[in-house]
């Protein structure tokens, strides 16, 4: 104590020795010093609040060309169904999640990403910083011949950097169940299941025999491999990512509503 | 008369349509073809499209991000559908636009009841009928309002006005007598005069032989034989160099075809293709230029809105756009982008810009680069799924081999680069047969038969070599080589067979008809054009005619065209990348590889954003 008061004293006679610091170390430039303070905590707590709050609240619609997207989408968003082309831009729209046990709705933005190969890729890393659910929209009536496109997608997809950062919930929707030639839901897994077995080796390749060329890691942004080594691949492997697989169709049913878009709605309401 | 209209927002939602007897499905095939025809090719400059036998013509609304597409009957020639488009537009935006600037749902909500204006407006146009043009009376021509003093000749200018008239006389008559000489009566002289003319044009030549000649024999030189020779003459006539313990080929007398240790060392390299990295100056402009991206597409909240609604919004103009896109048309074809397709790009972009209404802070030059930017990612990234390695396993599964042929024009580097696939290939465990179908260049065969000896050194596989080359020599027919090689492979277990072809030019149509028929008889899973990446202008006129000789000697209904490009000798072009985009714009094709390098490492994969930055820096 003792010790600390000799500091102080000496602190303050050499203070007293600069009378111009004194005169800085009025009390009312310590009241304005201390009020910018306090203004700048504020507003970097209320920019922190506000960003926390928009962070990652998109679910992103996405799929290859055809798969019935953008028609699924007006579904969801308006209960009205459009006809539909070739999208060349994204669709976005606000969407209020059903009351859920205690009453609060969540309000999401539902993002539809155009599925041509030449865009979406561009269009996808515009809103994945956003994701907080990603739904992968196939085409069951076609599942068989597009298959290798939907599994590299799928592949891009799980590889990619910042989907690995956000790790969003993946809802594998297996639209147009409507159609005759449908798949169920228990069949497209085994298919893409078996085309990501292949697929994951033909670009494993990569991941092991990486030559310490770091633009190259984030050029290709893939450092993970799917699932387990010595097994073939199954979506239960991967631990980083909560896959689910529904069956819905986004078509116009005898009493002029959607047939099944149910369990595209509950896991949605479940982000 | 017309087949269908439509209405939709850029993001697929159709707003309204209407077509003849109600029929759905009239439209929604034609105008997906449009879509992937026009827009994501970056046609937009033509307004007008066919597809089958319907021919659309179209406008782009990019104010509300609107396009308005009109089919009829090709053969039907509809002079009202251009005026009728406008119409329209003007007319559904007038009524819709709150609706439309409302956002997605409200578009989706919104129940667009245009059918009776569109009925009227549809009347009006064909009843006006465009009158055919008047003759101009006498009175209203320019001639009858000159004065009769201009009319009249001064004489102070006789001079030149008759020399140009005794010229034109004398010139006609020589003309005449050049072509009528078989029908004229001909004089006896004027045979001897002319057969004096003739002979004297054709002595000059004689005279300069018989010169040489007399040069040549001053003084007597003893001849000397190719084939003969003394004793004498063996040390003149040794070419062999003592240090070269050279055996046949010019191979080095080791027996692992040549390699050095460091060439060993590629075996260690990565299975995958590395993606190509374009210098550029700083690394970290491709990694920031995503993050950049996506704030500028966020619309502005908040604050922004209110000055937004101050300080009032600009719509893009022909003219504001067409200074801008010119500097941008100049600097793509500074960096080797084929001149008409620099000009065809920014026509695509000035249409899609077009009535574009700008945000608060964002400048016209500004918005112009990002739009520009898009569209050349959007070419340069593939429309279909490249993954060669995949389609191998899948035609190993089917047990049958997996047939890439490269064609190209003259040294471009087709065998160069096909060793280096090769050389991937077989570090990802595939056993490959080269067929050597470049039956005409000396040293072809030779050639590809040093890569075969190297590549087998390098992986080593026991009795069955990993690598062979099947050839037949010089002088025979391409297809029927190519034929027997996919045979052989088939028999042996080959997975892949590579078919090289000589190069040849576009212009040269036997060679083109020789390749069209190679390609149809074997029917390859790839064709691979070989493009060096040096060439400019030329590049689409390669591909153009390439791609036209495989299509119309091919006697097929669907003939098998390009299906990818390589790009070579990249690492000799610093940043003027302009020809991969001139590349894949003529032919829709993907870049599948690009070469840097004689070695067989030297390989990459297109990486687009790299590109268009190199580009566009």
């Amino acid at each position: 104590m003792i010790f600390c008061c000799d500091v102080l004293k000496i602190d303050m006679m050499t203070f007293t020795s600069y009378p111009d610091l004194m005169d800085l170390l009025d009390d009312s430039n310590i009241v304005m010093i201390l009020s910018t303070i306090v203004i700048i905590l504020l507003t970097t707590i209320l920019y922190v609040l506000a960003r926390g709050k928009t962070e990652r609240s998109s679910v992103l619609f996405v799929g290859i060309s055809g798969a019935g997207k953008t028609q699924l989408f007006a579904q969801l968003v308006s209960g009205q169904t459009k006809e539909t082309v070739t999208s060349l831009k994204e669709n976005e729209a606000m969407y209020n999640t059903s009351a859920d046990s205690s009453g609060k709705t969540k309000q999401l933005t539902m993002v539809d990403i155009p599925g041509s190969s030449s865009i979406r890729s561009q269009i996808f890393d515009n809103f994945k910083s956003k994701v907080r659910g990603l739904l992968f929209v196939v085409d069951s009536g076609n599942a068989q011949r597009n298959i290798k496109d939907v599994a590299v997608f799928i592949y891009q997809l799980l590889t990619d950097e910042i989907v690995n950062k956000f790790q969003p919930k993946i809802l594998i929707a297996c639209n147009k169940q409507d159609l005759l030639q449908a798949k169920s839901k228990r069949v497209i897994q085994g298919l893409l299941e078996n085309e990501l077995n292949t697929v994951r080796k033909t670009q494993s390749a990569r991941l092991s025999h990486e030559d310490d060329d770091t633009s190259d890691a984030t050029a290709s942004g893939s450092t993970v491999f799917l699932g387990r080594k010595n097994e073939s691949f199954q979506f239960q492997h991967l631990n980083k990512f909560d896959v689910k697989f529904c069956e819905c169709s986004g078509e116009v049913g005898e009493e002029n509503g959607p047939i099944e878009i149910d369990e595209v709605k509950q896991w949605i309401d479940s982000l | 008369m017309l087949d269908f209209f439509t209405i939709f927002s850029k993001s697929g939602l159709v707003l309204w349509y209407y077509a003849f007897q109600d029929v759905k499905g009239n439209f929604t095939d034609p105008v997906n073809a449009f879509i992937k025809s026009v827009i994501l090719q970056e046609r937009g400059g033509s307004a007008a499209f066919v597809h089958g036998t319907v021919q659309m013509k179209y406008m782009q609304d990019n104010e509300f991000e609107l396009i308005f597409v009109v089919g009829y009957q090709k053969i039907l020639t509809l002079s009202y559908v251009d005026k009728l488009i406008d119409d329209v537009h003007r007319s559904f935006r007038d009524r819709y636009r709150q609706q439309l600037l409302d956002g997605t749902l409200a578009m989706l909500t919104a129940d667009f009841d245009f059918k009776s204006t569109f009925a009227h407006l549809l009347k009006n146009a064909e009843h006006v009928t465009v009158l055919p043009k008047q003759m101009k009376g006498f009175s209203e021509s320019k001639k009858s309002q000159k004065t009769i003093e201009s009319l009249k000749i001064k004489k102070t200018e006789p001079t030149s006005k008759k020399n140009d008239r005794r010229n034109s006389e004398i010139e006609k008559p020589k003309a005449a007598e050049v072509i009528d000489p078989p029908k004229e009566e001909v004089n006896p002289d004027e045979i001897a005069r002319r057969i004096e003319e003739f002979k004297r044009k054709k002595t000059p030549k004689a005279t300069k032989t018989e010169k040489k000649q007399k040069k040549g024999k001053t003084g007597k030189q003893m001849r000397i034989w190719d084939q003969g020779g003394s004793a004498k003459d063996a040390a003149v006539l040794d070419y062999s160099n003592p240090n070269d313990t050279s055996s046949t080929n010019g191979h080095n007398g080791r027996a692992n075809g040549g390699i050095t240790e460091e060439e060993r060392g590629w075996i260690q390299g990565s299975q995958h293709i590395q993606e190509l990295v374009v210098e550029n100056d700083s690394e970290a402009e491709t990694a920031a230029s995503p993050d950049v991206a996506p704030s500028n597409r966020k619309k502005s909240t908040g604050i922004f809105n209110l000055f937004s609604n101050l300080v009032g919004s600009k719509a893009l103009s022909k003219d504001d756009l067409a200074n801008v896109l010119k500097a941008m048309s100049e600097h793509l074809i500074g960096k080797n982008v084929a001149a008409e397709i620099a000009e065809k790009m920014c026509d695509s972009v000035s249409a899609k810009l077009e009535g574009k209404v700008l945000g608060t802070f964002e400048t016209i030059a500004s918005t112009v680069k990002q739009s520009l930017q898009e569209s050349l990612v959007q070419i340069l990234t593939p429309k279909r799924r490249v993954d060669i390695l995949r389609d191998v396993l899948e035609a190993q599964r089917v047990s049958r081999p997996y047939v890439i042929a490269f064609c190209g024009v003259n040294g471009v580097g087709k065998s160069t680069n096909l060793a280096k696939i090769s050389f991937w290939l077989m570090k990802n465990g595939f056993r490959v047969l080269i067929a050597a179908c470049d039956t005409f260049r000396a040293g072809a065969v030779e050639q590809l038969r040093t890569h075969e000896a190297r590549l087998n050194s390098l992986y080593p596989d026991g009795d069955q070599p990993k690598c062979r080359l099947y050839e037949k020599g010089y002088g025979k027919d391409a297809a029927h080589i190519a034929m027997q090689a996919i045979n052989a492979a088939k028999e042996q277990g080959y997975d892949i067979v590579m078919i090289d072809t000589a190069g040849r030019m576009q212009d040269n149509e036997p060679l083109m008809r020789s390749l069209s028929k190679l390609v149809t008889v074997n029917s390859p899973d790839l064709v691979l054009f070989v493009g060096e990446a040096l060439v400019g202008n030329e590049a689409v006129d390669q591909l153009q005619k390439f791609n036209q000789a495989l299509a119309d000697h091919s006697n097929m209904v669907n003939p098998h065209c390009i299906d990818g490009i390589v790009l070579t000798k990249f690492d000799t072009i610093d940043d003027k990348v302009g020809a991969a985009i001139s590349m894949t714009y003529t032919t829709g094709q993907p870049i599948v590889f690009v070469g840097t390098g004689q070695s067989y490492p030297d390989l990459r994969s297109l990486n687009p954003k790299a590109v268009v930055n190199a580009l566009l820096k």
